[in-house]
């Protein structure tokens, strides 16, 4: 699978795949499927979810390339996954806060699933202390290995905010880490499980 | 987590916050924990090649109802061989598209909108050399509910060399794809436990029953994370009532797509022969140099743009490839900031190239160059190792009606002519477009205060700068009448807006932190304002629905 994809390679499969060369498009699909299913995997922590979305974000890429007009593809494939997780959770948690009843999985018991992997667990406990923004930020530089830069690229945001946030998001960590564990976590696990 | 990938994290949050060197210690155990927590995602190749057989069913699916899609080899060399036949063609195809007579434009734009006869304006402004078809009043519809879409201008260039929207960068706004409805404020509100900063010379944390640990830590630790208000401390301000004129640039050269197609439907591409399908339009064509620091040129009918690119492979740098993990080779090809042009230089290049190239200049101002990078540049502790662009952008802001058009940040958008710094030649351009508009009044808003209340707020960009532990005053000087770029997605579609807007100056600019705008904007027509009121129009950043319990 490629790991490296120069910009008029890209632009070149770009413009054939918006010719309608599907052949183009899954080249570009063998470049972004893995950050793309990762990124969403992370938001849903749930296998089957996280194909769904994926395949899904790559069919509303594909009806939608004739959007698609300049920059790095990148961003823009990230942005249809952002919102299309968005959707999934909207369609299905209309009634909650899913700022705070983080990335919960569709159709599945919630403590059934951190019971099938602790590490779940601790994730949550931090990440439900962050703001959504530091939070995504965190994931892409820590789990997705991003550079700053191709944060702020994918965010459309300038790197030096960017970079602002993740010392923010380090800082609560810190800071609010214990109270966020044994106070939030509590009234966000009985928040989930009402709804599931 | 590799300790020398640590270290790269760990200098470049120094390199904003050097304070942050104090609690290194702490900092690696964070770091470390996290990165330790990273979930598998369970991905593996079999899993890839799975996810897209079943893309490809459901595009297959999806193509089968929808004939418009058509698939060609282009790997096949007979149609490399016709297709390279056909693009001079192409491109007078187009060119002759930008001269179609203006009414049949119009009458294309009626259909288009969709709208009554009787609720159009008569005119057609056939005789209007600048292309602006005159229709009724609020013609295009609400402008609330603005997705503030793909922006296919605006680029700027980021720390790794990469083009991003000047716009986004500087506002923090995104693009979506999900429907309008998806939109809601960029920055959630901050979380509880929120950690206040108090005379700067502190830090509390508290519990939220206020029952246990209250602890202090040095303020050195976090990097200050400022919100920011804005008092106007310009000339007095006066709003007339009145309506004013909103634009919406034409796209979709349907003609230009089909004449292209009847120019290549007869030919025979390995026995596929066009003319068997039906009702084909063209959506976009490249062409390319292929000669030394040779430029790719790419015509989107859809939307009616050309842009151009780096040939890559005709740009490339072969002693800078072969650098692998020889850090003083990189280091050589590191842009000086002793050595970067002039700006009167970098428009001499930009305003040659677009000569050599016959673009026309006549709806552009004046050449402008983008040094946004300059302004934390001049901010970074370690200069010697801050990363300059190997970019360098010219823009002519689009005049639109005589006015110049700026985004949502106060940034001028028009025409973007790049410079290879490396190689020291123009290297692309953007947003080089038929100047066709749509024109219909809106009704502005006449009431100073809410002007100034919004402004207060921070305008378009509330959302990026409006919030923080601990609010900051900013003053903005007398507005600039201008027009504001926004977009609109509507059924698959992005409308290309611009608005009338006031542009407030920051007069006192802070210099330390991250900030990262000059102006502030604020649009005049009536319901956008409502929109910007009730907090629509940004952009989320996680998928939030707020809670009902």
């Amino acid at each position: 699978m490629a790991t490296v994809l120069d910009t008029t390679t890209e632009a070149d499969l770009i413009a054939a795949a918006q010719a309608g060369n599907a052949e183009a498009f899954g080249g570009l699909y063998d470049f972004y499927i893995k950050k793309i299913y990762d990124f969403i995997y992370y938001k849903t922590l749930n296998q089957e979810v996280a194909e769904d979305l994926a395949s899904t974000t790559f069919v509303k890429a594909w009806r939608n390339l004739a959007q698609f007009k300049s920059g790095r593809l990148g961003a823009w494939l990230y942005t249809i996954a952002r919102n299309t997780v968005s959707d999934y959770y909207r369609q299905r948690r209309e009634h909650l806060d899913i700022d705070d009843c983080w990335d919960l999985s569709d159709g599945q018991d919630f403590l059934s699933n951190i019971d099938k992997d602790l590490h779940l667990e601790h994730l949550r406990e931090h990440f439900s202390a962050l703001r959504a923004q530091d939070r995504e930020i965190l994931i892409m530089r820590f789990w997705q290995d991003l550079s700053f830069a191709e944060i702020a690229e994918r965010l459309e945001k300038n790197e030096g905010a960017v970079k602002m946030a993740c010392s923010r998001a380090l800082q609560t960590l810190k800071t609010k880490m214990p109270l966020a564990v044994f106070i939030l976590l509590p009234e966000l696990i009985n928040i989930c499980r009402r709804t599931n | 987590m590799q300790e020398d990938e640590l270290k790269k994290i760990l200098d470049e949050l120094y390199q904003l916050e050097p304070n942050l060197r104090d609690f290194e210690a702490e900092l690696k155990k964070i770091i470390m924990q996290m990165s330790d927590l990273r979930p598998d995602t369970h991905f593996t190749p079999a899993l890839a090649a799975k996810i897209k057989a079943e893309l490809f069913q459901r595009l297959q699916a999806n193509n089968q109802d929808n004939k418009k899609v058509f698939y060609f080899n282009i790997m096949n060399k007979k149609l490399i061989y016709a297709a390279t036949a056909v693009m001079g063609l192409a491109i007078i195809a187009f060119a002759l598209n930008l001269a179609i007579p203006l009414n049949q434009r119009a009458e294309e734009a009626k259909v288009a909108n969709n709208l009554r006869t009787d609720e159009r304006a008569p005119a057609v402004d056939a005789g209007n050399e600048e292309g602006i078809v005159k229709l009724a009043a609020n013609a295009f519809g609400s402008l609330r509910s603005l997705a503030q879409a793909t922006p296919s201008h605006g680029k700027m260039v980021t720390a790794n060399g990469q083009e991003i929207g000047a716009a986004q960068a500087e506002s923090g706004v995104a693009m979506g794809m999900g429907s309008a409805a998806s939109i809601e404020p960029a920055l959630a509100p901050a979380p509880t436990l929120a950690v206040n900063m108090v005379g700067g010379d502190t830090v509390s944390s508290s519990d939220a029953g206020g029952s246990s640990a209250t602890r202090m830590v040095d303020q050195k630790m976090i990097a200050p994370w400022f919100g920011y208000t804005y008092v106007y401390k310009g000339d007095e301000l006066s709003l007339e009532k009145e309506d004013a004129t909103v634009y919406r640039r034409l796209k979709g050269s349907s003609n230009t797509a089909s004449r292209l197609v009847s120019l290549i439907g007869d030919l025979d591409f390995s026995g596929l022969t066009l003319a068997s399908f039906n009702n084909l339009s063209a959506t976009n064509l490249s062409v390319q140099e292929n000669k030394d620091r040779g430029l790719s040129i790419n015509f989107d009918f859809l939307e009616d743009t050309v842009n151009i690119y780096e040939n890559y492979q005709q740009w490339r740098i072969s002693e800078r490839d072969n650098c692998g993990s020889d850090e003083a080779c990189w280091q050589r090809f590191r842009i000086k900031i002793s050595d970067y042009p002039a700006d009167a230089d970098l428009i001499a290049m930009a305003d040659s190239f677009l000569a050599e190239h016959q673009i026309d200049t006549k709806h552009y101002g004046a050449a402008q160059v983008e040094n946004y990078w300059r302004q934390d540049y001049e901010r970074s502790a370690d200069k010697e190792n801050y990363y300059i662009p190997e970019y360098a952008s010219v823009v002519y802001p689009l005049l639109v009606d005589g006015s110049p058009v700026r985004d949502q940040s106060g940034n001028y958008f028009g025409l973007r002519v790049s410079v290879n710094l490396l190689k020291k030649a123009v290297s692309g351009l953007n947003n080089l477009s038929p100047y066709r508009y749509e024109a219909s009044s809106y009704e502005l808003e006449t009431s100073v205060e809410r002007i100034l209340k919004i402004a207060a707020s921070g305008g378009f960009n509330r959302s990026f700068y409006g919030t923080g532990e601990e609010m900051k005053e900013l003053s903005l000087g007398t507005p600039e009448r201008s027009f504001v770029q926004i977009y609109r997605y509507v059924d698959n579609r992005n409308d290309e807006l611009m608005v009338p807007a006031l542009v407030f100056p920051i007069l006192d600019r802070p210099t330390t932190g991250y900030y990262g705008q000059n102006h502030v904007v604020v649009p005049l027509v009536k319901e956008l304002l409502d929109e910007l009121e009730q907090g629509q129009g940004g952009m989320e950043i996680m998928p939030m629905v707020k809670s009902s319990r």
